[in-house]
């Protein structure tokens, strides 16, 4: 019995070594390869000093700061998803479930329009604001009435509250085609024209969401076998969801905030983690992390050369890419019946 | 294509007007239509081809609604005021930018545009409906034609805003009766571009990169696009880089990584949804070398976008007296 | 005879499913009436009867009645109804509140065909609702062939179906970022949904479709009950599994399809209508019709505030129906007295 632990183990983490590698060669990728062709020596050269001729330009204000976007972005949708999916024992619910998404647009829609912030560094923390005082608002709502927050509570409660958010939305861009203009590309989901200094100021967040995240993980296990056999197991399922509920809030807010609402990752990653993993969320949970960043960056770099001298945004890369993917899975005999 | 439509018209409506001015009495001031019914008379019935086929309007109209994009301001230019428009570039109030400022003496009831409440529409009792500047889908052409009074929609090739703005000046001249001062409104904004790029003889024969900085990145304008006609007629050319990209769509989007193709004897810079800060500060941008060498123009300026934006004759002719010493020293 | 406690306690529960759905009904009515009667140009009840029957009424009330409200009204009814109907049926059908057809891939399937045949076809009017159906009924068979394996396993479908729209979602949101700003704005009315400006050339054929799928509907609805019980123990009382959902989710596509090809994907009505009808009628048993007629009555109203309640500005009805519908649903589900289950 131990054995077999033991070489599942070991199985599972040379697994995740071999992503991780996977991992860094995409993040390599990303730094080599654009819209412009730039040759593999000026992108080391680049790196290690502080040249600023145009190729070097590129590398450093450009390619540099949407990889790591794309890296930190990219792990926070993946964990946020396998929370979500734990949390509400829902296997269709995505991070933006919770109203994550729908309260980042609508407080970004209100910066751009009624306080004219234009630039990304400007609105990040509105998003982030928006999608923080949502998820509170949803998970307190899904909270009344008896039981607590159960998942169907918490799955209806958030899609309800989207649907009200969208509409105020929606109401706000077909009033101000202006706003709309702008919004409808950070709608998409995009890791272009992002600067060093929303990743700077997201670490924070994202560090603490992620702590949160793998904390969770043995309660998310014990979740999984339904409340009431999870507290009789002794786990507390009222802490165990508000714990997972601020590290989806953390993690998702702020990665929605940076990259835009990319959330197919969040909803596709954790079926293929667990395809790979099993349901043990404390396997998952890394798995998710590093796959999610994998898909994207990989992504972020066919939309970046497949449509010269443009670019196609990582958000539609992903979800056409992960659509068959997903389907694939889907058809998987042994189904994610949570 | 549209080019020559919009000249031939112009030259036989100026013609005609040649020889009505023979026999009719003195020209019309600004904003009295009974005063204009004696040449106007004479341009009654008129019919006006349209996308939806021929439409004729049997007497002078008094009481106009405009609802495409910049047929108020055209109207106003011509010195009729609509009971009802849409205010399509947002500026509130009568709806009119700073080029028609004071025109209106009685506010006209501000209208949607895109969504339309109909009933508002058939309150005002309109006796004209423009609509040269639209989509020019066949379900808002039904919904307007309900009403039983003529819609003058856009011309057949000017579907999705693609009315040039001689186009729109000649039909909305003729629906107004106003065919006379049209064809001036014409002449003069034809002979200021003329006269700018004489003025200006270091234009002559320049490269122009007309880029955007929009919400989501960058972008570059191919001839075909107002900006980058106007800047043709003051005697620029379009930067051959990004005019070899031209494939079927006005405005070519551009990675960051590309932005060497904004490089140009000159070039302009149209903030769409974005800061003029974001532009100073984006240091791949700054580092194109006709941006570095300081041979840039930004039109940041709201009036100018929106004058840009408007494609009427009145915010054309605004523009260029705006632009104009922008781009003079803006080639140094 | 003796009767027993379970049929008095179904009798018990026919009875209020039956009020309620007179109740639905007569709102539906009146709100109709309402939307016939107000407006800037108020139309007094009797004239709205007399301009229904063809009598002869005052000036403009025919152009307002005829050109305008009725065809508004009728479209919203119908549309509201189809989409409540084909909602419940997809969430009952597949166990999981979350899927509605605007979730799992139909609608996203009319709107991208939708979008594409507008913007890059350059149609527009009755051609795009039908290519709009065609993409709804496309996508379906899509689905359900990629999620068949031995039959239709409900997770299999609802998950295939969410990669598929996410899929479209992201296709139509490309289009929208590439193109022209105006006909961007343009298409986000579409999709949003609109009842405004409707031609009865549109409605006709929604009516028309509404008289077979609806009778269809109630009657495959019947069979709802057993298959909650799963799929094994439904065969095991005779229903015919695989039969019956495949008829019911032929059903549903096509009143989405028909409903979104008249107004557009009217947002969030598919989805909400079930739980809040759930919620009214108790008891966790299948409510198609009163989640139609719930439906029905959710558009009107949206529409009714969307025209006149917000002022100068006419707002399509996709934007208020996740205004008004939410908050009602949300306070649903706080003073519910049931655990939650179900949906």
């Amino acid at each position: 019995m131990t054995e077999t632990r033991h070489r599942r183990a070991t199985v599972l983490t040379t697994g995740l070594v071999v992503i991780a590698v996977a991992l860094a060669g995409a993040a390599l990728l990303s730094l080599a390869v654009g819209a412009r062709d730039i040759q593999f020596g000026t992108v080391m050269h680049a790196l290690f000093s502080s040249a600023d001729d145009r190729d070097s330009l590129i590398i450093t204000q450009s390619r540099i700061p949407r990889t790591l976007v794309g890296l930190l972005a990219g792990a926070a949708f993946g964990l946020a998803g396998t929370l979500i999916q734990g949390v509400t024992r829902n296997p269709l619910a995505d991070p933006g479930i919770l109203g994550v998404n729908a309260g980042a647009g609508l407080f970004v829609v209100i910066a751009i329009s009624v306080f004219g912030v234009t630039s990304l560094t400007g609105y990040v923390w509105f998003g982030f604001a928006g999608a923080a005082v949502v998820s509170v608002l949803v998970y307190t709502i899904g909270s009344i009435g008896r039981g607590g927050a159960t998942p169907i509570k918490l799955a209806l409660a958030g899609a309800a509250v989207t649907a009200a958010l969208t509409s105020f939305t929606t109401a706000v861009l077909l009033n101000d085609v202006d706003t709309f203009d702008q919004f409808r590309f950070w709608q998409v989901g995009s890791l272009a024209n992002r600067g060093s200094d929303v990743v700077v100021q997201s670490l924070p967040f994202l560090v603490v969401g992620v702590l949160l995240a793998f904390a969770s993980a043995r309660a998310l296990n014990a979740l999984a076998l339904g409340d009431d056999v999870a507290t009789s197991f002794g786990q507390n399922v009222l802490v165990a969801r508000l714990v997972a509920g601020l590290g989806i809030v953390l993690l998702c807010g702020t990665a929605t905030s940076m990259a835009g609402p990319i959330v197919f990752i969040g909803l596709m990653i954790p079926h293929a983690a667990r395809a790979i993993t099993g349901p043990d969320h404390r396997w998952m949970l890394p798995y998710s992390m590093l796959l999610a960043p994998l898909l994207l960056l990989l992504a972020d770099v066919i939309g970046r050369v497949i449509a010269r001298p443009g670019e196609v945004q990582v958000g539609i890369v992903t979800a056409v890419l992960g659509a068959p993917v997903f389907v694939i899975l889907a058809r998987r005999r042994r189904l994610a019946e949570l | 294509m549209r080019l020559s439509l919009g000249r031939l018209l112009p030259v036989a409506i100026l013609s005609a007007a040649v020889a009505l001015t023979g026999c009719s009495t003195t020209g019309t001031e600004d904003s009295s239509e009974p005063a204009a019914s004696s040449s106007a008379a004479a341009q009654f019935p008129v019919t006006i081809p349209t996308a939806f086929g021929d439409v004729t309007i049997s007497k002078q109209p008094s009481r106009v609604v405009a609802l495409g994009w910049s047929d108020a301001d055209v109207a106003l230019s011509l010195g009729v005021q609509p009971v009802g428009a849409s205010d399509w570039l947002a500026f509130g109030g009568d709806g009119q930018g700073p080029w028609n400022a004071g025109k209106y003496t009685t506010a006209p009831t501000i209208l949607g545009t895109l969504e339309l409440d109909m009933e508002k529409v058939a309150a005002l009792k309109p006796d004209l409906i423009l609509d040269t500047r639209s989509s020019g889908e066949k379900a808002r052409y039904d919904q307007l034609s309900k009403l039983g009074v003529p819609v003058i929609e856009p011309p057949k090739g000017g579907e999705m805003y693609l009315t040039s703005w001689e186009q729109q000046l000649d039909m909305i001249g003729k629906a107004l009766g106003k065919q006379t001062e049209a064809a001036k409104l014409k002449t003069d904004l034809d002979a200021k571009f003329t006269a700018a790029a004489q003025a200006n003889p270091s234009f002559n024969g320049k490269t122009a990169a007309a880029v955007a900085r929009t919400g989501d990145g960058w972008g570059a304008y191919v001839s075909g696009d107002g900006r980058v006609d106007f800047l043709q007629k003051l005697g620029f050319k379009n930067a051959p880089a990004i005019e070899s990209l031209k494939k079927d769509s006005f405005y070519i989007p551009l990675s960051n990584e590309q932005l060497d193709l904004a490089n140009a004897d000159v070039t302009v810079v149209f903030l769409i949804q974005a800061k003029i800060d974001q532009v100073k500060n984006d240091k791949i941008f700054q580092a194109v070398p006709s941006v570095k060498a300081g041979h840039v123009a930004y039109m940041d300026n709201a009036d100018i976008s929106n004058a840009f934006s408007s494609s009427s004759v009145a915010g054309l002719s605004y523009a260029v007296d705006k632009v104009v010493p922008l781009l003079a020293s803006a080639l140094g | 005879m003796t009767t027993s406690v379970v049929t008095l306690t179904r009798r018990r529960e026919n009875a209020r499913a039956r009020r309620v759905s007179l109740v639905l009904l007569v709102a539906v009515i009146a709100m109709f009436a309402l939307t016939l009667s107000y407006g800037e140009f108020q139309i007094s009840l009797p004239d709205v009867v007399r301009s229904l029957l063809g009598q002869p009424t005052p000036a403009g009330v025919d152009y307002i009645m005829h050109s305008l409200r009725l065809p508004r009204a009728s479209v919203a009814t119908l549309a509201g109804l189809a989409f409540g109907l084909a909602g419940a049926i997809f969430q009952q059908l597949l166990r999981n509140p979350l899927a509605s057809p605007d979730v799992i891939g139909v609608a996203q399937g009319a709107t991208t065909a939708a979008v594409l045949a507008v913007m890059v076809g350059g149609f527009s009017g009755a051609v795009v609702s039908v290519i709009g159906l065609a993409g709804a009924l496309i996508t379906a068979m899509a689905i359900y062939v990629l999620s068949w394996r031995n039959g239709v396993g409900g997770y299999r479908l609802i998950l295939v179906g969410i990669g598929v729209g996410t899929a479209l979602t992201s296709v139509t949101s490309f289009i929208l970022t590439r193109s022209d700003v105006k006909v961007a704005a343009e298409a986000l009315i579409w999709l949003t949904g609109s009842v405004n400006g409707r031609t009865w050339s549109q409605i006709v054929p929604l009516a028309l479709s509404l008289l077979i799928l609806l009778p269809a509907a109630l009657l495959l609805g019947r069979a709802l009950s057993g298959m909650q019980l799963g799929d094994d123990l439904a065969r095991a009382f005779g229903v015919r599994v695989e039969a019956c959902r495949l008829g019911l989710l032929l059903t549903g596509v096509c009143l989405a399809g028909m409903a979104t090809a008249a107004a557009g994907p009217i947002a969030f009505v598919a989805f909400m209508s079930g739980p809040i009808a759930v919620r009214l009628v108790g008891g966790g048993r299948p409510v198609l019709l009163q989640a139609g007629l719930v439906g029905a009555l959710l558009v009107l109203v949206a529409d009714f505030v969307g025209s006149h309640l917000l002022g100068s500005r006419v707002y399509p009805v996709g934007v208020v129906t996740g205004v008004i519908g939410a908050p009602y649903l949300l306070w649903l589900l706080a003073t519910s007295n049931r655990t939650g289950r179900g949906g």
